[in-house]
């Protein structure tokens, strides 16, 4: 697409994390602010991960650190995962293996933070991809929306809905990876009647534990991921039924001619930052 | 046989808004089915109500379930003697049950003593049963599953692991574009 700006590729939490920054700022500024994004996902999954014994979450999991005693960090998640069990009626659940585990929450919320921080570095025009869990802002150009491709379930290499928009946290979950199950709570069973949950919104963290809670309820869920507010949501059945919400931002699978500069210049959301030389 | 019948009614009822739902969509076939294992029955009848929890079917289904006219429910197919399980194979019609929103009808089939098949059917006519009908699955848009090939960013997709990332749509994108 002829996007400029940088590209990189990490793998950290077990999971690739593609940084896609699209603004007109020079080279050296791009990739201190891509190292940045790249160096707290490596420290989030230092602290959060259930792998390493001496994360900050094991050692609150097996009691040696009070609550008082975590990080703001930390604090902040025990008391998100504590809210999403709530909202979820207990479809998402940290404690879901016996012991606290909120890396269902965590990578969505750490990808948040990291493009809340681009943003407020004056870079608002990117996106961040963990493991198929995306924030996006702003364009690959001024005026147009990032194409995002909601992978087929049973097709890898194929795309079932091209969603566009410049503000938007994306999340999908389903039972098509191998080894991956989402279980549900109440039979103790992987849940299959939802093959492919997509959820958009603003918050990646949130929209990340919807979209697993929803398959996780299995049938019932079509009907909770309905009655979200402020999220849109696109799921497709077992078997192969899609459903969208009204507001699900799709776009055609080719992408518009590009419109003539003067008008392009006016479509709305293109803030005044886009012709400002950047920070660095 | 009947109290057998009536005590999976509930259990029905709470799945029975969501088939109801598929068949007030004119887009989908009356044949939606949900299929449930009653092997536990306990545990069935929670999971319906985890499943309608916050929905007024769930206060129907706790409400309605009076004793059943002695010739209400229909009683069709065969009637081998019950499996295991408790329940005679067969296909058992239900009463009309009133809840909030009106009657609803509820259909069971059961094979080797556990229900294969549920059915519902309520009035459309109902207003009040129509507007739950577009509630149901409700601000949904149906469509049928596509497989594209598009010109696009990035891919959104559940967990990929690292050995998927190898042949995935991401992988090939970050190849065509680092």
């Amino acid at each position: 697409m002829g996007t400029t700006g940088l590209r990189r590729v990490e793998q950290i939490m077990g999971t690739p994390v593609s940084v896609q920054l699209a603004d007109p700022l020079p080279p050296r500024r791009l990739a201190a602010l891509a190292e940045e994004v790249f160096s707290w996902l490596r420290d989030v999954d230092r602290r959060f991960s259930t792998y390493r014994p001496d994360s900050e979450v094991n050692r609150f999991d097996r009691g040696e650190l009070s609550i008082e005693d975590c990080s703001a960090d930390l604090r902040y998640v025990i008391e998100a995962c504590a809210d999403l069990w709530r909202e979820t009626n207990g479809y998402f659940d940290a404690y879901a293996t016996g012991r606290f585990d909120p890396s269902g929450f965590v990578k969505g919320w750490s990808v948040q933070v990291a493009s809340d921080r681009l943003l407020a570095a004056g870079c608002g025009a990117h996106w961040i991809n963990a493991g198929g869990d995306i924030r996006a802002r702003g364009g690959p150009r001024p005026g147009e929306p990032w194409r995002i491709g909601v992978r087929h379930p049973w097709q890898p290499d194929k795309v079932c809905w091209v969603v566009g928009g410049t503000d938007l946290a994306i999340a999908t979950s389903g039972t098509y990876e191998r080894g991956f199950h989402v279980i549900d709570p109440y039979r103790g069973e992987p849940a299959t009647a939802l093959a492919s949950v997509t959820v958009i919104g603003r918050d990646l963290g949130r929209a990340d534990a919807y979209a697993t809670a929803g398959v996780a309820m299995g049938t019932a869920g079509l009907r909770w991921l309905a009655d979200l507010d402020d999220h849109e949501v696109g799921i497709i059945t077992e078997d192969e039924l899609c459903y969208r919400s009204e507001g699900f931002p799709v776009l055609p699978a080719e992408p518009a001619a590009p419109a003539p500069r003067s008008v392009r210049a006016e479509l709305a959301g293109w803030p005044a930052w886009a012709d400002r030389p950047g920070p660095g | 046989m009947r109290r057998a019948a009536f005590a999976v009614l509930g259990t029905a009822i709470g799945t029975a808004l969501l088939i109801g739902a598929k068949l007030g969509t004119p887009t989908s076939g009356p044949g939606t089915q949900v299929a449930l294992d009653t092997s536990d029955d306990g545990a069935a009848a929670g999971e319906a109500g985890g499943a309608a929890r916050g929905e007024p079917g769930r206060e129907g289904a706790t409400a309605s379930p009076k004793p059943a006219p002695s010739s209400a429910p229909a009683t069709k197919a065969s009637a081998k003697p019950p499996a295991s399980g408790g329940l005679r194979d067969g296909t058992f019609a239900g009463a009309t049950a009133n809840y909030a929103y009106g009657g609803i009808k509820v259909t069971i089939t059961v094979s080797g003593g556990k229900i294969s098949d549920v059915s519902a059917t309520y009035p459309t006519d109902n207003p009040t049963s129509a507007s739950v009908n577009e509630r149901a699955i409700p601000k949904l848009r149906q469509e049928t599953l596509t497989a594209q090939s598009a010109k696009i960013s990035t891919v959104s997709g559940a967990s990929l692991t690292s050995e998927a990332y190898q042949t995935s749509l991401q992988s090939a994108l970050d190849k065509a574009k680092a």
